[in-house]
């Protein structure tokens, strides 16, 4: 497939705009809430400040050279990194490699660099089922299964719920832009909440998150801790929030303040006016992306656009989820917002796609 | 599909901030909040002579960590039982180190040991350096002068939510007053307690306890505890009591009664013992209400001190009843001044007679019977005066000598104390003035209640009282150069409807010098046994104590 030079059109200015917002909201917020954490722990105010810059600054540069790359170039990679992904979700269960951190083993070390295998699966899935979906002949649904069984499985076995759960969205998004059949879809469907049910009532661990989920009182100093405190935060914001900076659940009461919980901070200092502001944004950045999937010029184009635009609203839909207490907690970051240099990277990298895409949006 | 999710997590979140966000706010704030108390120090009540009767003291319970402590149980209980039983004597040590031992057979690793004990003796065991062993604190009030004054002083127990409260007497009428106010620092700290320094802080001071000065003098209330003591026992008593007042400020110079407890131990005595008799306990007087009623007929005119009694040649008959005199010696034609000399109950039968029930509840009522005389003390029962629709002819009669009607001893005294200066009706105060360590917050003012009688009238029947001590039976105990203006008195005690036969509540009450009164006095004796009339048992008593009051004011 030719691209034609004079299909170029300037990036989506947009996404790139919202993008960008977000980053930074992700950075003011992180230094609001992790002074005095930094200061305690690390003796550096600025500690996880600085970090996440380092990481957005990776990130962006990413971007910056991926957007201008053509994007069939990640059908051609699509099985390598594939393969990749998987092999770095075994490595979690290697001894030395692999590090458990609250009793879930989703990281590896490598020296000075610690990296969640889960990030590159979420591309090497996006980028697999991508090119699936641009056959000629598509695959026989259970082979799909499968090849989707695969990561999903491993991410079950660490485990990882939430990430399990948004790897069977974005293949479902894939799948709908990529105009698979109903039964397809109800299939997938089906055997997810079949599999969402044996999982939930299996395991003492998860039917005690759902608990927590279900009433932040119900144990509020012990198992549904978390959910409380969360309660706590949001109550604490009203309508107009406490205002930037005045948080006082940030001082040690809410856990992962900068990660996970970091928008129930968001909406304790700017209120309910404030987070409501940031889900509208948050859901016009999803627009841009269907928008651009919508007008690919190609079927690769609107699939894989498809699946990072996935990628990104459910992440988000998943941790506001938990956030509001709707879903429970399952260690989501908030797409750009909230601390990490996996997540923040891999996600830039998928934006950059992103705006590779748009750049070539047919004329039709 | 993307828009349903967002719209149920932005109605999730409104449900969280909105609608639930002022109780969640709330209970965010009550977890971060820090609150520290300093504790007030209780006020101090000082006698007139600036002596401290109740102060306070610190006291301290024992606390054992077991894993701590560098010596065995046993030998922990053989170190300190000494000092907790306070005791040479064996026996009383064996006995407090076998209870002691109890504590330790429970199986729990940190224990209180339940022994109030003072600074001194946690400075010895401290000293031991067992090892775990740390002590609690608590403030405890504290009595230099042990049980003197103790249901005029009251006691401090605990309310039920454990914060000293004060009951009865000064204690518990001026429990604001002594508390103070403790100080407050509220501020927001995080979950390990370390305090958020961007936080809201609120800073109370902490006020302490205002101290009360009493009337009371040290000197006067010991020798009236130890003469009514004595008294007491002398007589076979089974309770007495005595009130000293300045009869011109209504100020208390004493006030005693027996039996009384320790405010200290106070839960180790009876309750009936903590409620001070003197202002919560009613009695029918007798013959010491006679001058109250005499003098009300001379002020309405209706009598005068010459005037003869006319129906005293014999007993008075009143419906079914009759009225006779204490000794059944009659005396026809005798003046009101012999009446009251002669202690004739015939004669104050004639008097009510020439009253009239109109003026005689009026009286009662002008003297302060029926109501409070807003003693501050916590306890003063008000006794009320049946309506007049429920006065009989043989009411009239009877209240004239005092029965029929229940009084307490200060109404009566103040009442009394009405003769003694000029006819004003005094409210009794204990405490002189409030102070803190800075000023004095409040100084007492002597306040009159009302004017009864004239002074004129308040003279004449002095007069006659001069009379009753010289010449009536109480004359063997009479002291020289001390002009004492006063009547006996010798109740019948109603029980069940009747009156004993034997049993009685003798007193006797006056003041002197009787032109300018130092000091009116009321001394009673329930029950006693060596005789039943008030001038062989209360009066001895009361002249005892003029005595010494003579010469320690040199009258």
């Amino acid at each position: 497939m030719s691209l034609n030079k004079k299909n170029k059109q300037p990036p989506d200015w947009g996404l790139i705009g919202l993008t960008t917002f977000f980053i930074f909201v992700g950075l003011v917020m992180i230094a609001d809430v992790s002074l005095v954490q930094a200061e305690v722990t690390f003796g550096d105010k600025f500690y996880f400040l600085k970090r996440q810059l380092v990481w957005v600054i990776l990130g962006g540069s990413l971007a910056l050279i991926v957007s201008r790359l053509n994007y069939h170039l990640w059908s051609k990679i699509a099985k390598i990194t594939f393969l990749s992904g998987l092999g770095l979700l075994l490595f979690v269960f290697l001894p030395k490699i692999g590090v458990t951190a609250y009793g879930a083993k989703r990281w590896l070390n490598f020296g000075f660099i610690n990296f969640q295998p889960v990030e590159l699966m979420k591309l090497g899935v996006i980028f697999f089922f991508a090119k699936l979906a641009d056959r000629e002949e598509a695959l026989p649904l259970w082979q799909e299964l499968i090849f989707l069984a695969m990561p999903v499985g491993l991410i079950l076995l660490q485990p990882d719920f939430g990430s399990a759960v948004l790897l069977i969205s974005i293949t479902a998004a894939i799948w709908f832009f990529g105009g698979k059949n109903l039964f397809g879809l109800s299939t997938l469907t089906v055997l997810s909440i079949v599999l969402g049910m044996i999982l939930i009532l299996s395991s003492p661990y998860r039917k005690q998150r759902l608990m927590g989920l279900l009433d932040p009182f119900y144990d509020p100093q012990g198992k549904s801790y978390h959910a409380y405190q969360l309660a706590l935060t949001l109550g604490s914001g009203g309508i107009f929030g406490q205002g930037m900076g005045n948080s006082r659940q940030k001082f040690q009461y809410l856990p992962e303040a900068t990660t996970d919980s970091i928008v129930a901070l968001i909406a304790e200092e700017f209120g309910f006016l404030g987070i409501t502001v940031f889900v509208c944004l948050f859901f016009l950045l999803v627009g841009r992306g269907i928008s651009i999937a919508r007008n690919a010029p190609d079927k690769f184009g609107q699939v894989l656009a498809g699946g990072i635009t996935a990628l990104i609203a459910f992440q988000g839909l998943i941790n506001l989820g938990a956030v509001a207490i709707v879903l429970p907690l399952t260690g989501m970051p908030f797409p750009f917002v909230s601390y990490g240099g996996s997540s923040l990277i891999t996600l830039l990298t998928a934006t950059g796609i992103l705006i590779s895409i748009s750049r070539h949006t047919s004329s039709s | 599909m993307f828009s349903i999710l967002n719209l149920v997590i932005l109605g999730r979140l409104f449900y969280w901030q909105i609608i639930k966000g002022g109780e969640l706010a709330a209970v965010a704030k009550r977890q971060r909040l820090d609150v520290e108390e300093t504790y007030a120090p209780r006020g101090i009540i000082y006698s007139q002579d600036e002596y401290p009767l109740v102060t306070n003291n610190t006291s301290y319970r024992i606390n054992v960590y077991l894993p701590n402590l560098d010596v065995s149980s046993q030998e922990l209980v053989d170190k300190i039982s000494p000092i907790i039983a306070d005791s040479d004597d064996e026996e009383v040590v064996e006995a407090t180190a076998s209870a002691m031992m109890d504590y330790f057979s429970t199986g729990r690793k940190w224990l209180t040991l339940n022994y109030e004990i003072s600074q001194n003796k946690k400075k010895i065991i401290e000293e031991m350096d067992l090892g775990g062993i740390d002590f609690e604190e608590k403030e405890i009030r504290d009595y230099p002068e042990a049980s003197m004054a103790a249901q005029l002083v009251g006691f401090v127990g605990s309310d039920k939510r454990g914060n000293p409260q004060g009951y009865f007497g000064l204690e518990g009428n001026y429990h604001q007053q002594l508390s103070g106010q403790p100080g407050l620092l509220i501020g927001e700290s995080n979950p390990f307690g370390q305090t958020i320094l961007s936080g809201e802080r609120i800073e109370e001071e902490m006020q302490p306890g205002m101290n009360l000065t009493l009337h009371l003098e040290r000197a006067i209330q010991f020798i009236l505890e130890e003469e009514l003591k004595k008294g007491i026992e002398t007589h076979g008593a089974k309770s007495g009591w005595a009130v000293i007042l300045d009869p011109n400020t209504g100020a208390v110079l004493g006030m005693a009664s027996f039996p009384n407890y320790h405010p200290g131990d106070f839960s180790e005595y009876e309750d009936e013992l903590y409620p001070n008799p003197i202002v919560a306990e009613g009695f029918e007087p007798g013959s010491v209400f006679k001058p109250l009623i005499m003098a009300a007929a001379i002020e309405e005119g209706k009598v005068k001190p010459e005037t003869k009694c006319t129906i005293c040649d014999g007993p008075a008959v009143i419906g079914d009843h009759t009225v006779k005199t204490w000794n059944e010696k009659y005396h026809p034609n005798s003046t009101m001044k012999e009446v009251i000399a002669n202690s004739d109950n015939v004669g104050m039968v004639y008097v009510s007679q020439q009253l009239g029930k109109k003026n005689i509840l009026e009286y009662l009522d002008k003297f302060g019977f029926g109501q409070k005389t807003e003693i501050d003390l916590q306890e003063e029962a008000e006794l009320s005066i049946r309506p007049s629709n429920q006065w009989y002819p043989i009411d009239l009669a009877t209240v004239s000598f005092g029965q029929g009607v229940l009084v307490t001893p200060i109404q009566l005294t103040r009442a009394f104390a009405a003769l003694a200066n000029g006819g004003k009706l005094v409210t009794p105060q204990v405490v002189d003035r409030i102070w803190s360590r800075t000023e004095t917050i409040h100084q007492f003012e002597p306040k009159i209640a009302g004017r009864p009688i004239s002074q004129a009238t308040a003279e004449k029947v002095t007069d006659m009282l001069i009379g009753a001590v010289e010449n009536g039976p109480v004359d063997w105990t009479k002291i020289d150069n001390l002009v004492v203006a006063g009547k006996t008195g010798t109740a019948q005690i109603p029980i069940a409807g009747h009156y004993d036969d034997e049993k009685t509540i003798t007193s006797f009450i006056g003041f002197a010098p009787a032109n300018r009164p130092k000091f009116i006095m009321l001394v009673s004796l329930r029950e006693p046994q060596s005789s039943p009339w008030g001038s062989e048992t209360a009066a001895p008593v009361w002249f005892n104590i003029a005595e010494k009051l003579k010469y320690y004011w040199e009258i």
